[in-house]
């Protein structure tokens, strides 16, 4: 199971502009990450708690609904957030275009 | 006695003479008037001296003169001296330093007798100790001795009588009270000297001590009461009091006994009947009340509120708190276990594919990039954006004549290229213009010809009488220019001799391209030629304002005297068209009449023209008269149409009306109010049917008017003169604005106009 996890994550990071990804658990502890502990713990920690109030969102305007994927664009970054029940997964592209 | 006394007085004094003889007439009758004298008596016994006498003859001076009955000798008792000194004490009691108090008086002691009393001056006495006590019983030792000779002698009766055991002799230093001691004679006088010898010391000699002890010494004079002085104001109280001021009387009333409780029977009494018999209490007015109180004298007081409050607050400090914290993590192996598990396993797999995708979409563009933001980024490179509006490429300007001037007109030449004319004006209202008139007069007003090739020097500098505001290139011999001008004149000019001059484009003026041998060169080769005008219009039959706008007239027609348009035969512009603000329209012809040009052959006047000027024009020179005039007049009083520019719908170049002037001629007949005209052409000249006789004129008001040059017969009054039709639908815009250019473009069917309005 850690291979495939590793394939994955190593296929991810070949994309063009990546600079990390991150595998977070339910309670924003990072699991595995490319980048340093620091940083992993801190966007961990952010980004946990974005991307419960971005489901929050998405399930009260909806309560069918549910947030599936969460992009934060920023002038220099992308965050891109994939939350799940268990574990949330966050990937770090630089801007491609520049 | 008297006669020793009488003679130790008169040795030292004249007064005392005369009191000697005094007393010797009343020597008797002196004893009983002794008690009336006062001090006066006393002097005469004693030494007398000026001091004394002033002590005394402040009280004795009137009675002096008056009492020389009442000077008597001193013989008398002591009693009576006493007495008479107590007078004295009580009617002269100033407080006078320099006089001596009763019972002193001045004593002169020889040397002699101070060596018998041991009071030598300077020796046993001094200034500081004055007082001698000498014992009296020396004194009448001495005087038994020595008898008249003893200096006490004058005062044996008083030494003897003295009750003291010691007289006081007090050293006189200054000669004060006239010699040089004193002696008091009596007990109260030496109590006087000693308690008060500061006083005398001090005048003796010692004045810083006198007034030392002045300075300190206060005594305290309780004021004495003086008598009541009635003012009137027991008047008051004895008014208020109550006084009995006579007895009281003792009224008693009584009544029959028998009376009291008897019936009564009451009647009644008309009121009427009795006088007095009803009391009326009418109202009155009561003045009392009257006065309205207007202004009152009020008075208030404010005090600010006190209040006492007190509060308890609970005083919450911030307090620096700090939490630290620590993320959890996870060890190695923990994370390696969860890791392991199937659902992040799972998970993993899930999203992976989302991830491709954004990936993916980030990769190939970027969603976010604004295109309009950077539109232009690329045209930086190259300089500015382009220009949409006018650059300047050229200026001409000549620093002598058109320095400050205005432009009034600027012309293009019609066949040479890059040569244009521009007429400069002083740029001065017409009031300044008579203010500055001698001034204006004097510099020359000119048109400039310039080429473009020579910025700088005007290639031909047209003068004329007066500042041009509008002229005009003659279209078909460019030679002759036509100007109208400030005052209403149209100037005319001919710069045929200078024609070369402007053909040449290419620095001509400095390279000259013959060689000129030196001193056969022109010194006015390099300088612009200046060309005068060579006719000028009549003055009366000018325009009486400026000339606004001057056109030539095209060159296949010209207009007669009716206002006919004809054909040109000539094919050259000679007439011409000006308007100016005095309300008419003029038409010119350039071409001398036949009435004209036989006078000129027939008087043979040949004046001189002035150098360089042109002769074509010689026949118009100021006789030169309009053909035509047009004048605009309102319909409604209150001045005419001012026109300042005008335009007709035929164009030079334009050669068609010669043409279709045919055609139109039978529908001629019901063209009369739109201009045309059936008028059988008459002379050899052919009448252009087909020309619109308008003059479409803007005028100072903004209104657009349009006239018809050609006079028609008015029905009415049968008078003929000129239509003038208002443009209505450009009344209200226009109104207030001022016509500065009209064209009219050659469309014969509609009136269309373009019109630049400023």
């Amino acid at each position: 199971m850690s291979q495939e996890i590793d394939e994955t994550i190593k296929r991810i990071l070949a994309h063009k502009g990546v600079i990390g990804a991150i595998i977070v658990n339910n309670d924003g502890i990072p699991l595995k990450s490319t980048l340093d502990n620091s940083t992993s713990v801190h966007y961990a920690s952010q980004i946990h708690s974005l991307a419960s109030k971005a489901r929050a969102v998405i399930r009260e305007i909806d309560s069918s609904n549910d947030l599936r994927f969460l992009r934060v664009r920023s002038s220099k970054h992308e965050i891109l957030v994939a939350p799940d029940h268990d574990y949330f997964m966050i990937v770090i592209q630089k801007d491609a275009a520049n | 006695m008297s006669d020793s006394d009488n003679k130790e007085v008169s040795s030292e004094e004249t007064k005392g003479e005369n009191e000697e003889e005094n007393k010797a007439e009343t020597k008797e009758a002196g004893q009983t008037e002794e008690k009336e004298q006062d001090s006066s008596q006393a002097e005469t016994n004693a030494n007398t001296n000026a001091d004394q006498a002033t002590e005394s003859s402040e009280s004795k001076k009137p009675e002096k003169k008056g009492s020389k009955i009442g000077k008597k000798l001193g013989k008398k008792d002591s009693k009576v001296f006493k007495e008479e000194f107590s007078e004295v004490v009580e009617t002269s009691e100033e407080p006078n330093p320099d006089a001596l108090p009763e019972n002193v008086f001045p004593l002169f002691m020889t040397s002699k007798t101070q060596e018998i009393y041991n009071c030598k001056c300077d020796e046993d006495v001094t200034e500081e100790n004055p007082f001698k006590f000498i014992p009296k019983s020396d004194i009448l030792e001495d005087m038994k001795m020595r008898a008249a000779v003893c200096d006490f002698h004058p005062f044996k009766q008083q030494i003897l009588d003295y009750p003291g055991e010691d007289v006081l002799i007090v050293y006189d230093y200054d000669f004060k009270h006239g010699q040089n001691f004193i002696v008091a004679l009596t007990e109260e006088a030496k109590e006087l000297l000693l308690k008060a010898p500061e006083g005398e010391e001090g005048e003796g000699g010692e004045d810083g001590a006198e007034e030392e002890e002045d300075d300190t010494v206060y005594l305290y004079v309780p004021p004495e009461p003086k008598d009541w002085v009635s003012l009137g104001s027991e008047k008051e109280i004895e008014e208020s009091n109550v006084k009995e001021l006579r007895r009281k009387l003792k009224v008693s009333v009584k009544r029959l006994r028998r009376e009291f409780g008897a019936p009564v029977s009451f009647a009644d009494r008309n009121v009427t009947d009795v006088k007095d018999g009803a009391v009326d209490c009418t109202s009155y007015d009561d003045n009392s009340f009257n006065i309205k109180r207007i202004e009152l004298d009020k008075a208030v007081q404010a005090i600010s509120e006190q209040v006492t409050e007190g509060t308890q607050t609970d005083w919450k400090y911030p307090r620096n708190a700090n939490t630290q914290t620590y993320p959890r993590e996870y060890t190695e192996d923990e994370q390696a276990a969860l890791l392991a598990t199937k659902e992040c396993g799972d998970f993993v797999l899930e999203v992976a594919f989302e991830f491709h995708q954004a990936l993916q979409q980030n990769e190939i563009m970027n969603v976010f990039y604004v295109d309009w933001i950077h539109l232009g980024d690329g045209d930086d490179v190259f300089g500015s954006k382009a220009d949409n509006h006018l650059k300047e490429y050229q200026s001409f300007t000549d620093l002598q004549f058109s320095k400050d001037k205005m432009i009034t007109c600027i012309q293009w030449h019609p066949t040479i290229k890059g040569v244009v004319a521009t007429s400069v004006a002083e740029k001065l209202s017409f009031d300044q213009r008579i203010d500055n008139a001698a001034k204006v007069i004097m510099t020359p007003s000119l048109i400039l010809i310039w080429s473009f090739a020579d910025p700088i020097h005007p290639q031909l500098i047209l003068e004329s009488p007066d500042d041009i505001f509008s002229f005009a290139f003659n279209p078909t011999d460019p030679n002759h220019i036509v100007g109208g001008c400030l005052n209403g004149q149209i100037v005319m000019w001919d710069i045929a001799a200078h024609a070369d001059r402007l053909k040449q484009q290419r620095g001509s003026n400095r390279n000259k391209k013959r060689t000129v041998l030196p001193g056969f060169e022109d010194p006015n080769a390099l300088k612009t030629p200046i060309v005068r005008y060579c006719a000028v219009s009549s003055i009366e039959h000018s325009h009486k304002a400026a000339v606004t706008d001057i056109q030539w007239l095209p060159d296949h027609m010209q207009i007669n005297k009716m206002g006919v348009p004809q054909e040109n035969a000539s094919l050259q512009c000679t007439q011409l068209l000006s308007c100016a603000t005095d309300h008419c329209v003029m038409l010119w012809d350039t071409k001398a009449s036949k009435l004209q040009h036989t006078a000129m052959y027939d008087e043979k006047r040949k004046t001189q023209q002035p150098s360089g000027v042109a002769d074509t024009f010689k026949h118009l020179d100021l006789t030169w008269k309009p053909i035509l005039r047009v004048t605009l007049s309102k319909s409604e009083p209150g001045g005419d149409h001012a026109p300042t520019k005008f335009s007709i719908q035929e164009r030079q170049g334009d050669r068609h009306a010669l043409t279709s002037g045919t055609e139109h001629r039978e529908a001629d007949v019901t063209q009369t109010m739109q201009g045309g005209f059936h008028k059988p052409s008459s002379g050899k000249e052919r009448t252009l049917q087909g020309v619109k006789t308008y003059i479409y004129v803007g005028t100072e008001d903004g209104e657009i008017v349009y006239v018809d040059w050609m006079p028609q017969k008015d029905q009415d009054t049968g008078k003929i003169q000129s239509k003038l039709f208002l443009l209505d639908m450009f009344y209200e815009t226009s109104k207030s604005f001022l016509i500065m250019a009209g064209v009219f473009p050659p469309n014969l069917k509609h009136h269309k106009l373009d019109i630049f309005i400023i």
